[in-house]
Order: structure tokens, then sequence, then C-alpha cells
């Protein structure tokens, strides 16, 4: 058990956003149908990835 | 800005009053496909260099130039945000994988001005924001 919680902390990064931003994310989270803040940020990113033609599905 | 046209007469102001606040970066051929009298590659990359030695603009790497004007507005922003009174951050845990996606434009692409991941994450969360309120 251990061994998974390592390998899953290995592959996540913490990044550091301003909490009045992730207040905006949460509200927004419910309304736009997301599981999770965490997902809605996944999305933002992939659209901006995707808007400078560098987004690759196959590699996330 | 874009239906700005230049002309051979004080060739480099209106060049300079042309790019100065553009938020892309920009390059000779673009600047050629603007001109309203034909101005060859070489005028106008004489004119970018002169530019530059004078810290007008910024050479990105050896196609593209950005006026420093914009990148110092960036940079500015970026500082008063940071600096705003007692900006609470908090964390969130995302993906290598998609990271690694954003550390690679932010080293291909720095002509787009992100400093960090961070601040490219906070632009796409930003720009989401807004895109989910249209």
């Amino acid at each position: 058990m251990p061994k998974t919680i390592a390998k899953t902390e290995a592959e996540y990064t913490p990044v550091k956003i301003p909490k009045s931003l992730l207040d905006e994310v949460d509200k927004a989270v419910g309304k736009f149908g997301y599981r999770s803040r965490t997902e809605f940020v996944k999305d933002a990113i992939r659209n901006l990835l995707r808007e400078y033609g560098m987004y690759k599905p196959e590699e996330e | 800005m874009e239906a700005c046209l230049l002309r051979q007469d004080n060739f480099k102001e209106q060049l300079l009053e042309f790019i100065e606040d553009r938020e892309k970066p920009f390059d000779v051929e673009f600047l050629m496909k603007h001109c309203l009298q034909p101005v060859s590659d070489i005028k106008i990359h004489d004119v970018l260099c002169e530019l530059a030695e004078e810290g007008k603009i910024i050479r990105l790497d050896d196609r593209y130039y950005l006026s420093t004007r914009v990148l110092m507005k960036r940079w500015l922003k970026q500082k008063i945000r940071n600096l705003e009174g007692n900006v609470i951050f908090d964390e969130i845990e995302l993906p290598q994988r998609l990271i690694r996606q954003v550390a690679k434009l932010i080293k291909e692409k720095p002509e787009l001005g992100y400093i960090d991941i961070a601040d490219f994450v906070r632009d796409a969360i930003r720009r989401y924001l807004l895109h989910s309120q249209r």
C-alpha cells in the first residue's frame, strides 16, 4: 500500500495558485459539471496548450 | 494595429510605433507584409537591429522580436500581482505528464512570456474562467 501512495505522489506536481483564483474555480466547478477543481484546471491547461498548438493527448 | 501599414519615410519611427504595443512576437516577414510600399527584408532587418541595440525591442531568437515595452508590462503586471497585498496561495496537484507539456511549451516558446509553470497555469485558469462565463 505505501508503494502505491509513493507512486501516486510521484506522478503529481504541486503548483501554487492564488487562493482567490482557486475560489473562482471552485464556484465554476459545480456550475460546469466538473468533479473537482483539479479536473477544471486540467481542462484549462489542455485548452491553452491546444490554443498554442502544443497539446498532445497521447503524452498525457 | 494589424491594419496599420508602413511607409518608406520615417521608416524607423513608424515601425517602432507599429510594433511598440504589439502583444505577439513579430519577424521580418510579418513586417514586410504590413508595408505600404515595398521595403526590402534587409532594410527591415537593419532597422530591427538598430531598435534592439537601442533597447526598444528584444530579440527572442534567430527570427522573432518583441517590444521591450510589452515585455516590461508583462513583467510588471506579474510583479504587481505577486506584491498585491498579502496574496494567499494554495497548492493544487497536477499530473506530471501534463506539466511536462507546459514546461516544454515555456521552453520552446519564450516569446509567449511565461515566467514559470505556475504563471502558465494561472493564465490558463483565468482564460478558461472567462471562456466559461461567455
